[in-house]
């Protein structure tokens, strides 16, 4: 019995910590892996990085599911030609991470090609081992439009 | 033998005594969706109010307060720019339209019609916001907000 205490206690402290977290750095790479995967419209990786209940509210303040942007992305009504981001800060919850900066993006959505540069709060969970995007919003900032 | 059957009651009232604090833990935090969406309402109520003693509680000391013209302010900085009069709400009509809990975290989306005055100007408009409330001490506390101006706002 005296031999079996210390795996008791390796078992209840695992069980307390709970499993494996994410990191800020991992966090911050995710942020930017989405930004990539959207400007290559890779969508096997959008896939992965996307939240089933995700929340993806552009700057006029539309919100679209996980579904509905990644088939914006396939079938081509939303574009991508650039995309220059940054982080500016992570903020960490256990499980969860808000992810604040600005990004510099040029994209064709229905014919209208549209420049923004905007701020924007990324929020993501940690669920299957991998920080996934769980909401999205932005503020624009400034708007260029050729139609 | 005896130390056999020790180590065992040993080891069962460790493991009752923990299950004990964790379901009383559980019984004490409560973050629920309804919460935060009270808390959400509470917080649009005592700015309106300017009761900065009720927003001590409401917000976050890692508060990241970023507004509709890109502005971002800290804790400290949005209540004192309520008590010097730099910001003043005279309504906020908001409406909630999505809640979502991670946990011990929970984002609000929702859209408001704000009627203020920042830095002597006049603001009248409709906005959208993500709230990001995280708990913390026992209640909800926003710690992200982050509004834009939806294009159909009549802005002045």
């Amino acid at each position: 019995m005296r031999r079996l205490l210390p795996v008791l206690f390796v078992l209840l402290a695992t069980a307390a910590m709970g499993a494996s977290r994410g990191d800020e750095a991992a966090a911050r790479a995710t942020v930017l892996a989405r930004f990539d995967a959207a400007l290559r419209a890779d969508t096997g990786a959008l896939e992965r990085l996307l939240a089933d209940d995700l929340d993806y509210c552009n700057f006029r303040g539309e919100c679209e599911s996980k579904r509905q942007y990644i088939d914006e992305l396939k079938t081509g009504v939303l574009r991508y030609a650039a995309i220059a981001p940054t982080v500016e800060k992570v903020k960490l919850f256990a499980d969860t991470a808000a992810v604040t900066g600005k990004v510099t993006a040029t994209a064709t959505r229905a014919g209208v090609q549209r420049t923004i540069h905007a701020a924007y709060l990324a929020v993501l969970v940690w669920r299957d081992s991998r920080w996934q995007l769980t909401s999205w919003s932005t503020t624009l900032l400034e708007l260029n439009e050729t139609k | 033998m005896k130390t056999r059957r020790t180590t065992l009651a040993v080891v069962l009232i460790a493991l009752s005594a923990l299950s004990g604090a964790c379901l009383a833990k559980d019984k004490a935090a409560t973050p629920d969706e309804t919460g935060a969406r009270a808390a959400t309402l509470t917080r649009f109520d005592a700015a309106v109010h300017g009761d900065t003693s009720l927003l001590e509680s409401l917000l976050a000391d890692d508060l990241d307060y970023c507004h509709s013209n890109g502005d971002c302010q800290g804790k400290r900085a949005y209540i004192d720019s309520m008590k010097t009069g730099t910001m003043k709400y005279r309504s906020i009509e908001p409406t909630i339209d999505s809640a979502k809990l991670l946990g011990q975290v929970a984002v609000i989306l929702g859209h408001a019609k704000v009627n203020a005055t920042r830095d002597g100007a006049e603001l009248n408009m409709q906005i959208g916001f993500t709230s990001v409330l995280v708990w913390r001490a026992g209640r909800w506390q926003l710690t992200s907000w982050r509004s834009l101006t939806l294009p159909d706002a009549p802005a002045k």
